[in-house]
Formats: structure tokens, C-alpha cells, sequence
């Protein structure tokens, strides 16, 4: 007896010739002893044999022009595409654009204008000294309060910000109202 | 030089000259390869318009992508492989079509004429069958018995086009096989007749 599933899976083996001779051989004394497998042997067989008589259909003449319509087509719609990107690309650019023309037109005038440059190194060295001054005094409030500095930077700031507010309240408290009697 | 390395050395002139924008060039490729591309969308589509409208978005599609394609590789073949995806893509598109096909019973739905399937013997009616079996599979098994058949395509150069491994492509052919004869063998249970091919 013979395992009918294993036999067919040879089936198709055997129609395309790649069966080797020996298995060949025992495929066909195994479909001998089996109706079940033979009349899937046959089934299969008029599929192949049906399939190859089947000719291979003329393509339509204008194939080659059709193709080459729908390139050109293609290309316009492409060129379309490129076009609308452009457009949205500019617009989108354009307030990048402004800021880099802002600051080359600084540049420019500073290049022509030493004095102005001068002036702008003079603030940026003074706004440096200024922050420098101000490490140092914080360095020496340090040597002195040691850990207590922060608790005693944020009372000090506490303190500061309650009286600016009391003075900002002192200041726009309603006037007395005068009552006059007729 | 043979006849197969003369045709591949035109196909590359071809290719180059396309790629440097000469679009006669190009019609010269879709001269070339219309037949074999037009005949796999047709026995896929099983229909004659679709099949042409197929054949002409694959040559687009093979026209768009041709600076992707390996030199080394056979130019029927790529073409191919992208006309396979393309069907396979749109047949999953009208896939309630062929997927409640698949669902009914096969015997019932190539049978129910009422008449034997061996009697069906005039030629347009052999090619209805024909592609009323296809019809039955699924594309992706499909393909390989329309390259086999219609193409006479190796197993490897199935392999190539599918971007499959040979056994895969032998276990599809041999399932598509299985299934359509599965129809057939029950369909001709009542009229035997004699054995065609020995065994
Ligand atoms: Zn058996």
C-alpha cells in the first residue's frame, strides 16, 4: 500500500518530466493498485495536456504608442507636481529667508560701520564684567554663610518681591471718595 | 555569439539608450516584451481590456523603475515579476470577487452547467474552462502554472520572476495542480475515458 497524499504531491513532478526515472516507475505501479490516486492522475493530466494547447493570445497592435502616451502623460503630471512643490517650498521659505537677509544686511552695515561694531563689543565686554562682579560678591557671601546662602538669597528675595508688592498696593489704593452735600 | 546573447546585448542598448531619455528606445522594449507581459495580465484578468490596461501600467511602471533594474538579471524576467505584482494587486482589489469563489464549492461552481466537463469540447469553450480553473486560484498560485505553461519558463526562471525558492515554486505548481484536478476528477467521475498519457 502506498500513502495517497505522498503520491500526489509526485504528480506534478511527473508532468513537468522531473520525476526521476525510478520514482517515475513507482509512482505508476502505485497508481495501478489505487483507483483514488488514478483518477486524480487522469484530473491532472487533463489539466496539463488542456493547458498546453491553450495558445498565447496576439497583444494589441497600439501597445507600444499606448505606453508611450501614458508616459508622456506621466512626465506632465510629474512637471505639475515639481511646479506646486516649488511654489509651496518659496512660500514656506520665506520667512527663513528673511531672517538670514536680516542678519546679512547687520553684518553689512557693521562692515561698513566699524564704529557701530566697536560700540556693540564695548556693551557685550561691560554686560561680562558686570556678570563677573556679580559671581564674585555671591563667591565671598559664600565663604562667609557656607550652606546657609541659598536659604538666606531666597528670604532676602522673599522680603524684596512682599515690599515691592505692599508698595504697589500703598499706591493704587482707592482715593478717598469726597462727599459733597449739596 | 548566439542568438540569446545577441538579443540581451540589443535589450542593454535599448535600456541604456532609455535611460538617457530616448523614449524610442523604450518602444522598442515594449515591442519586444509585449506578447509574453500581455499574456500572463490576460491569463490572470482573464479579461481582455483589463488585461491590456495591465500590460500598459506594467511597461509605465517598468519605465519609472528601469534605473532599479540589475543588468545581470533577464529583462523578461524582471518585466514579469512586475506585471505578476501588479495582477496580484489588482485582483486582491476585487478579492470579495475570486475569495467567495474560493468559498463555494469548486465542484459545484465549474459543474453546474449540468453538462460533462469532457464533452466541452469547442475551442472557445475550452478556453472559458481554462480560465475558469485559474479563475479558481488564488493569484499567488496562479502565476507560476501561467509561467510554466504560457511562458515555458523554467522552475529557476519561475524562481527568479517570483523572487521565490525552487521548492516553493514546485510546492505552488503542485497545489495549484491538486486543486484544479480535485474539480475535474470529480466533475469526470461518471464519464471514464481512456488514459491519454500511459501510467
Ligand atoms: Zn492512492
Amino acid at each position: 500500500m502506498h500513502d495517497c497524499d505522498t503520491l500526489l504531491t509526485r504528480f506534478s513532478l511527473a508532468l513537468d518530466g522531473a520525476l526521476p526515472p525510478a520514482e517515475a516507475a513507482q509512482v505508476q505501479a502505485d497508481l495501478a493498485n489505487c483507483p483514488e490516486c488514478h483518477a486524480r492522475w487522469r484530473a491532472m493530466q487533463r489539466f496539463d495536456q488542456t493547458l498546453r494547447r491553450s495558445p498565447l493570445l496576439a497583444p494589441p497592435r497600439d501597445l507600444a504608442a499606448a505606453v508611450l502616451e501614458r508616459i508622456a502623460k506621466q512626465h506632465a503630471h510629474d512637471r505639475r507636481l515639481v511646479g506646486i512643490t516649488l511654489l509651496i517650498g518659496g512660500a514656506l521659505s520665506l520667512g527663513p529667508s528673511a531672517l538670514v537677509g536680516g542678519g546679512l544686511c547687520l553684518l553689512l552695515l557693521l562692515l561698513i560701520q566699524p564704529g557701530l561694531l566697536q560700540g556693540l563689543i564695548a556693551l557685550l565686554v561691560s554686560a561680562l564684567s558686570t556678570l563677573q562682579a556679580l559671581l564674585v560678591t555671591l563667591g565671598a557671601f559664600h565663604q562667609v554663610f557656607g550652606v546657609w546662602l541659598l536659604p538666606l538669597l531666597a528670604a532676602m528675595l522673599g522680603v524684596g518681591l512682599l515690599s515691592l508688592t505692599l508698595l504697589w498696593a500703598s499706591r493704587t489704593l482707592p482715593s478717598p471718595v469726597i462727599m459733597i452735600n449739596n | 555569439m548566439t542568438a540569446v546573447a545577441a538579443q540581451q546585448d540589443v535589450e542593454r542598448l535599448w535600456i541604456r539608450q532609455t535611460l538617457t531619455g530616448d523614449q524610442t528606445a523604450f518602444a522598442d522594449l515594449v515591442q519586444a516584451y509585449q506578447r509574453p507581459v500581455y499574456n500572463l495580465c490576460y491569463r490572470m484578468l482573464g479579461d481582455v481590456a483589463e488585461a491590456e490596461d495591465a500590460a500598459q501600467e506594467t511597461f509605465l511602471r517598468g519605465y519609472t523603475n528601469l534605473h532599479r533594474y540589475d543588468p545581470d538579471r533577464r529583462f523578461l524576467n524582471w518585466i514579469l515579476s512586475i506585471a505578476s505584482n501588479h495582477c496580484i494587486d489588482r485582483l486582491r482589489r476585487r478579492r470579495i470577487h475570486w475569495l467567495s469563489l474560493e468559498d463555494t464549492p469548486l465542484v459545484e461552481h465549474v459543474a453546474g452547467n449540468g453538462e460533462p466537463a469532457q464533452r466541452r469540447v469547442e475551442r472557445h469553450e475550452q478556453a472559458a474552462e481554462v480560465q475558469a480553473w485559474l479563475d479558481q486560484l488564488p493569484p499567488p498560485y496562479r502565476v507560476p502554472l501561467i509561467l510554466l505553461y504560457w511562458h515555458d519558463l523554467s522552475y529557476e526562471e519561475i524562481a527568479d520572476v517570483l523572487q521565490l525558492s525552487v521548492p516553493a515554486v514546485k510546492s505552488r505548481l503542485h497545489r495549484a495542480r491538486k486543486q484544479v484536478a480535485e474539480i475535474i476528477a470529480k466533475d469526470a467521475k461518471s464519464a471514464e475515458s481512456p488514459n491519454p498519457k500511459g501510467f
